[in-house]
């Protein structure tokens, strides 16, 4: 089986489009979810390849999505991409067993599909 | 339910992200269990060797409660100045985070438009706009990065980084720039270990710091060379530009903090005059260093040194 399923969780609409866009012009099946409890109730129905998830988000944040994460998508790869850059969150992130910490505003589309690459394949 | 003293020193270390025995709390019990035994002994040695210890006993008491009541007013004071610390490091986060978000937006449809067929004049507006956002997203950057290294704040999140790699991404990233100015860049790698064990983002910093500076005050039509070798224990990066150089009584002040070289008020070279004093301190931390040669009209090496660990 073809490993490209990705949840892409972000509230900021534009982005959201910008993004999926992108990934999806590479061949990846993007699911998206405008905040915490949906992109959870996402991740209780199907297993994802790799979740990218923002951490300001309406109803739940980020990092209690990750904190939440259940047998599901336990394993499941999970990039925080995100605009904050303060080193708490970036710690709690990787103790919670984030992959990797982007701040987006530092990195081009490209280079966030070769990351998600990387960690998919 | 009514909280003990453990438990609270336990909470406020948590919440205010402080070691336990740097608390307020914790220290003005250390005090008072101090003044308590030095009561006991001042009675126990009055007792012995003074004709009425009760007035030492007094003494003592009187004493003892003066500091306990400044060490109160300390513990107070103290609690105040790390909430506002806390806020205004949540009030800056915000702020950035907010600024970030739609300039994301503008940077990455520039890099779709750019994959259009544009015509040239389209292609200019677009460039434009893209160094804009550059400028804005840098301008956040140094803004945040400042305000943490003067709350003297080290954050170093360790990882194995390939530098060849995240010099090629600058190099690609600032090639809209260098083209508009017809420099062209040149890579050359005498390393035979690239890899370094340090802090992705903030090595990053540096790198756009310096390579940006060396666009900058680099002449049109000239060449940037970007080397990298060993050196002992460590990664050597050299950048050299053919542009108009330091002048001399700039070169003892260019990694002060606002400090701007003559030349950039001369070509109007846009910059808050951080990058370089920020980029000594991210590599202070590293353990790094970063130095240069300069000579007037004739250009710059930035020397960066990194050590390597294994």
């Amino acid at each position: 089986m073809k490993k490209n399923k990705i949840l892409f969780v972000e509230d900021e609409k534009a982005l959201r489009d910008t993004l999926r866009e992108v990934l999806e012009s590479n061949k990846f099946k993007v699911e998206t979810a405008a905040d915490g409890e949906a992109a959870l109730s996402l991740l209780n129905k199907n297993k994802y390849n790799l979740v990218l998830l923002d951490i300001i988000l309406p109803k739940k944040n980020g990092l209690d999505v990750l904190e939440e994460l259940d047998e599901l998508n336990k394993n499941t790869p999970v990039i925080l991409l995100t605009n904050l850059s303060g080193s708490s969150n970036v710690q709690k992130a990787l103790d919670l067993g984030a992959r990797n910490y982007l701040v987006k505003s530092e990195y081009s589309l490209d280079e966030i599909v070769d990351r998600v690459k990387e960690v998919i394949e | 339910m009514k909280k003990t003293i453990a438990q609270k020193i336990k909470e406020e270390s948590v919440q205010y992200g402080v070691p336990f025995w740097k608390l307020p709390d914790f220290l003005i019990l250390i005090m008072a269990f101090v003044n308590i035994i030095g009561m006991i002994s001042t009675y126990y040695l009055a007792l012995n060797f003074v004709d009425d210890p009760r007035s030492a006993v007094i003494f003592v008491a009187i004493e003892s409660a003066i500091i306990l009541i400044i060490g109160s007013v300390v513990a107070e004071s103290s609690r105040k100045v790390i909430t506002n610390y806390r806020l205004k490091e949540e009030f800056i986060d915000l702020i950035s985070h907010q600024i970030r978000s739609p300039i994301t937006n503008v940077k990455w449809n520039l890099e779709l438009l750019n994959k259009e067929k544009l015509n040239s004049k389209q292609q200019v507006y677009a460039n434009r706009l893209a160094d804009s956002a550059k400028n804005i997203i840098s301008l956040v950057n140094d803004f945040v990065y400042l305000s943490r290294l003067e709350q003297s704040k080290k954050e170093l999140i360790l990882q194995k980084i390939d530098i060849k790699e995240i010099i090629k991404t600058i190099l690609q990233e600032t090639k809209i720039f260098a083209s508009s100015k017809n420099i062209k860049f040149k890579f050359i790698d005498n390393s035979k270990i690239n890899c370094v064990r340090t802090d992705e983002k903030k090595i990053r910093i540096v790198l756009n710091n310096v390579i940006e500076n060396a666009l900058k005050y680099s002449y049109d039509n000239s060449e940037i060379k970007i080397e990298i070798y060993n050196k002992r224990n460590c990664l050597n990066i050299k950048i050299i530009d053919e542009g108009c150089g330091i002048e001399d009584e700039s070169q003892d002040f260019v990694f002060d903090k606002f400090y701007r070289a003559q030349a950039a008020e001369k070509l109007a070279v846009d910059g808050t005059g951080v990058g370089l004093y920020i980029s000594k301190i991210i590599l202070k931390e590293m353990k790094g260093k970063i130095w240069f040669e300069s000579e007037k009209n004739k250009g710059s090496i930035f020397y960066i040194s990194l050590p390597v660990f294994n």
